[in-house]
């Protein structure tokens, strides 16, 4: 009991604040993390997880990996909080760390890989398939499911990441390319070339 | 792959199914679709598409993931070396009064009549180097942990023994932060009583004897950003912040820091706009710390510039967490050569006004 008790006054010390039950805004709790209030940045961290992981894991597809990447994407944020500066809103700033640590995650796998796999872009014709293709609108839907995701996993990490920004999370031509960092242009080429090799590649088609 | 087939604009029929299109190409392309049944099928078929991959399930996410954060920051954290300048929280008087308790209670050796250990066992003022007299300035504990002690009462001295030699077998690593978890296995192992461990962690975590260089630097940090933890570090923050933080290579620490003395420049200037200097530099460190190496912050006559060292193969990526964070300049790019780590120089600028 008395170990107990102990632990937990060690927790509120962690904490630094005792909670007094009054309802947090995102500003606040935003303010009070750079404030160095560790119990904000927990309460963020709690809020902006889901998000976060389904970025990471839509980029990724990979669980572990994308545990990892999430880890480093709250830990990183932890630490660039100084130089967070409201600009933007914190789940934007936020996703942002997500979009660039999954993609440089997936860069550095994709070296590693490139001798084992060819691109969907270089080579859509997956001798395993069958050499008939099959227009998207006549596969069953559990069939297109299991193409998609073996289609999505082949495409490089650039078009992965804008298809999962644009269809999975709705954002904007302008929110993906201040996400990612790159011009307007760029998110609406790599979209328009992610698709139509999706497509080829969903369909069984050569390019 | 052709952008637009034998005159179907099948390149736009993406930005169309997005309705990002100007409004002049998005008229022109309703036109053809009237016209054109391929382009409408391949129009369905990316809108199929899009709706598969909105709709494909996500795993769920790990019920422990956020604690394993948490888990992660707490390593990266060192919990502050406290003056007698400062004013005792209640929960740390507290607790200091809890493992009085359960000393007297518990611990045999000092003998019954033993009083309560007021404070924790923190070294006396004139056992270390001389201040300029701003007692906000944290005294840097001697290297040798146990021999500037003066012996404490019976019960006190007991526990001083055990601290010391517990903070000696700290497992002091490039991070330089108290183990609670070793310092407890010291003390059980040579205490009687079963004091809580996580009593003599929280105990010892604010003494850090002999990590007192890297603590004293990152305390006045601390001390000195408006962000402190609370407002005793605020107020004593205030009167330290005349006083330029001592640069880890002046103190010749006996613990070796990060990277050591061989580094090689990255050859680029990276640049932190920042309304605050002093939490900047605190942004900086844990830039540096969450990446294995370490922040040289600035000296007295140039307080706008710092420099992080980091191994060579952890630049990459704090390069790439500097950028997230707003610092810019940075390209990620290790230069050749044979030194085991990078130092990156960091220029503070004062951001304009908004």
């Amino acid at each position: 009991m008395v170990v107990d008790a102990v632990r937990g006054i060690l927790g509120m010390m962690r904490a630094g604040r005792p909670d007094d039950g009054a309802p947090e805004g995102e500003d606040d709790l935003v303010r009070r993390a750079r404030a160095g209030d560790r119990r904000a940045f927990d309460r963020l961290v709690e809020r902006h997880m889901p998000q976060v992981w389904a970025t990471v894991w839509r980029m990724l597809r990979h669980r572990e990996d994308t545990e990892d990447v999430v880890q480093e994407v709250f830990v990183t944020a932890h630490g660039a909080l100084a130089g967070f500066r409201g600009d933007a809103k914190f789940s934007t700033w936020l996703h942002r760390i997500a979009t660039t640590r999954a993609l440089n995650h997936l860069e550095r796998a994709e070296e590693k890989l490139r001798r084992a796999s060819d691109p969907i872009d270089d080579d859509p014709l997956d001798p395993r398939r069958s050499t008939a293709p099959t227009p998207l609108r006549a596969l069953e839907a559990k069939e297109l499911m299991r193409r998609l995701a073996e289609c999505l996993e082949r495409l490089p990490a650039a078009w992965r990441a804008v298809l999962a920004l644009r269809d999975a999370e709705e954002k904007s031509y302008e929110q993906i390319a201040e996400a990612l960092q790159v011009e307007l242009g760029t998110v609406r080429s790599r979209l328009a070339r992610a698709r139509a090799s999706l497509k080829d590649c969903v369909e069984g088609r050569a390019a | 792959m052709s952008d637009a087939t034998n005159g179907h604009p099948i390149d736009r029929l993406s930005a169309y199914l997005d309705d990002e299109l100007p409004v002049a190409d998005r008229a022109q392309l309703d036109r053809h679709l009237a016209a054109c049944g391929g382009c409408r099928e391949h129009l369905e078929a990316l809108r199929v598409l899009s709706r598969a991959i909105a709709g494909e399930p996500v795993p769920g996410v790990p019920g422990d993931l956020a604690e394993r954060v948490g888990r992660r920051i707490d390593a990266l954290t060192v919990v502050p070396f406290r003056t007698r300048r400062f004013v005792v929280p209640a929960t740390i008087a507290a607790t200091i009064a809890g493992v009085g308790f359960l000393l007297i209670v518990t611990y045999k050796q000092g003998g019954p009549t033993a009083p309560i250990l007021p404070h924790p066992p923190v070294p006396e003022a004139s056992d270390r180097p001389a201040s300029s007299g701003d007692g906000a300035r944290p005294p840097a504990p001697s290297a040798a942990p146990a021999e500037t002690t003066p012996p404490p009462p019976a019960t006190g001295r007991a526990t001083q023994e055990v601290l010391a030699k517990a903070s000696s077998e700290l497992p002091f690593d490039g991070e330089r932060h108290a183990d609670a978890g070793s310092i407890t296995s010291a003390f059980d192992a040579s205490a009687e009583g079963g004091v809580p461990g996580g009593v003599v962690g929280g105990v010892v975590g604010g003494i850090e004897r002999g990590a007192g260089d890297v603590v004293e630097r990152k305390d006045e940090l601390r001390a000195r950003a408006p962000m402190a933890l609370d407002k005793s570090e605020s107020e004593a923050g205030a009167s330290a912040s005349a006083h330029p933080v001592a640069s880890p290579r002046d103190e010749a620490s006996a613990f070796p820091a990060p990277c050591g003395d061989e580094w090689l420049d990255s050859g680029v200037e990276a640049t932190w706009e920042t309304a605050d200097r002093a939490a900047a530099l605190v942004g900086l460190e844990r830039l540096a710390r969450a990446h294995g190496g370490r922040l040289e912050p600035p000296g007295a006559g140039a307080p706008g510039l710092a420099f992080v060292i980091v191994p060579r193969s952890r630049f990459a990526a704090f390069a790439a967490a500097a950028v997230d964070s707003g610092m810019r300049g940075l390209d990620g790019a290790v230069p050749p050569g044979g030194a085991a780590c990078i130092r990156q120089r960091v220029t503070l600028r004062p951001a304009l006004a908004r």
